[in-house]
């Protein structure tokens, strides 16, 4: 009888320290492990073909708020963080950075010059997601919906998504950093046809 | 900045040392900074005021903002409420919305219905991006009525003098009356009013690179007794 005692409470006290691990697990402290803050690397131009295989990368890596440091082993290193807590530190962009990176934009609004931030360089860029709605900033532009392409965006007040492929029927594959229950991925999504969605184009794409 | 602190209001314990601390830092400010430097007027050309009591641990040239309550019925078309809602706002505003005039910043603040999300516009004295009536604005969700984020706008507005800007939204204490922003050379108090969060402006500390901007605040009750200081770490998402 006291030897199952003592694997009872052996098995508590293992019990309870895995919980207090879990429990504390959303600091995972991905950004100031991984993470640089190395300069970008500037470059002449930027095709809608190599942006998609820059925003590729950041599939399956999580969700971010505040976020824009990924690595590329398709795993989010940094699950279940709450939603809306830019303290976390984990792994991942949120929508607006994600666009931010993809677009290699600058953080000096006023300018339009591409700027090649690497995956595990931790940068969000300042705009929100309203911005690009309002197609603020130098190198963001009004465009209309229906003649947005691969790597143009639909920006809402509360979120923004890339366009991977158009679809027939109207609807997109929107590449995505969608939230922290989904992560960063590619879905099907009717922005094109919303009505508090905008369309807005990073100028100076060069061709394809 | 820690990454611990970003993106978050890092509300810190209002303790003596930490009030006698900024108490001294504001006078230092004040009693450094040039005279010319301190604002007569307020970004709509009237003049600056001062509050009707006296701020504990704030000593002087204190500048009282501007706040009017506007209700749905007497929003008009030629108010700062109306300019705001054309644009193309995903949320529909209820009830009042809340209007405040500062040295170097106007802003416009609405909920939607059901306390899910406040939204609103900014505006400046620096050259905003092309005719644009705002120079700038944020979005932002509620849990559980309260933001998680201050929604932190630094694109689009400056000051005269073309320097960065940053906005962000506070919620002061249930017995806050007063909310005081420090600016460069003197502070700025804004009053609560209409029980949304209190959008409030600063010129100094906004960091382009790494799209962050830092607020020293205090708040204060209707006496003007200080409740709380604490600093504010705003980092752009969303």
């Amino acid at each position: 009888m006291l030897h199952a005692w003592k694997f009872f409470a052996a098995f508590a006290i293992a019990f309870a320290l895995a919980g207090a691990g879990t429990a504390g697990a959303y600091h995972t402290q991905f950004i100031a492990q991984n993470c640089n803050y190395y300069p970008p690397t500037p470059t002449s131009y930027m095709t809608r073909d190599g942006s998609i295989t820059v925003a590729l990368y950041a599939r399956n890596e999580g969700y971010q708020w505040a976020g824009g440091c990924w690595n590329d082993n398709d795993v989010d290193d940094s699950p279940g963080d709450p939603t809306a807590n830019g303290g976390t530190g984990g792994e991942g962009p949120d929508c607006s950075g994600f666009t931010f990176k993809v677009w290699r934009e600058s953080e000096d609004q006023n300018s339009t010059a591409f700027h090649q931030w690497w995956r595990l360089r931790h940068i969000h860029g300042p705009y929100l997601a309203a911005h690009f709605k309002a197609a603020l900033g130098a190198p963001n532009y009004p465009l209309s919906k229906s003649a947005a392409i691969k790597m143009d965006a639909f920006a809402s007040d509360h979120h923004i998504g890339m366009i991977y492929v158009p679809n027939a029927d109207g609807t997109d594959q929107i590449i995505e950093a969608k939230g922290e229950a989904y992560g960063t991925n590619v879905w099907t999504r009717t922005y094109r046809g919303s009505s508090t969605y905008n369309g807005v184009r990073r100028l100076g794409w060069s061709q394809p | 900045m820690s990454e611990g602190r970003r993106g978050r209001f890092s509300r810190r314990p209002f303790g003596v040392i930490r009030g006698t601390v900024v108490a001294l830092a504001f006078g230092v400010v004040a009693g450094c900074s040039d005279e010319a430097s301190v604002p007569k007027r307020l970004m709509d050309g009237t003049h600056a005021a001062a509050p009707p009591v006296t701020l504990e641990g704030i000593q002087d040239h204190v500048v009282l903002t501007k706040v009017r309550v506007v209700s749905h019925t007497n929003r008009g078309n030629q108010t700062r409420s109306a300019s705001c809602l054309e644009r193309d706002w995903d949320a529909q505003p209820e009830g009042s919305s809340v209007e405040r005039v500062g040295v170097e910043s106007e802003t416009v603040t609405f909920e939607q219905a059901s306390r899910q999300v406040v939204f609103g516009c900014d505006n400046s004295l620096g050259r905003g991006e092309g005719n644009r009536p705002w120079c700038g604005g944020a979005y932002g969700r509620l849990y559980g009525g309260r933001l998680r984020d201050p929604r932190l706008d630094m694109v689009g507005c400056s000051t005269r003098d073309g320097d960065p800007m940053g906005f962000i939204w506070v919620e002061p204490g249930r017995r806050t009356k007063y909310l005081v922003v420090e600016q460069p050379g003197y502070a700025e108090v804004y009053e609560t009013a209409g029980g949304l969060p209190i959008r409030i402006a600063t010129v100094h500390d906004v960091f382009i690179e790494g799209s962050h901007a830092v607020f020293e605040l205090s708040e204060h009750d209707k006496t003007g007794q200080m409740l709380r200081t604490y600093r504010v770490d705003a980092r752009v998402a969303g």
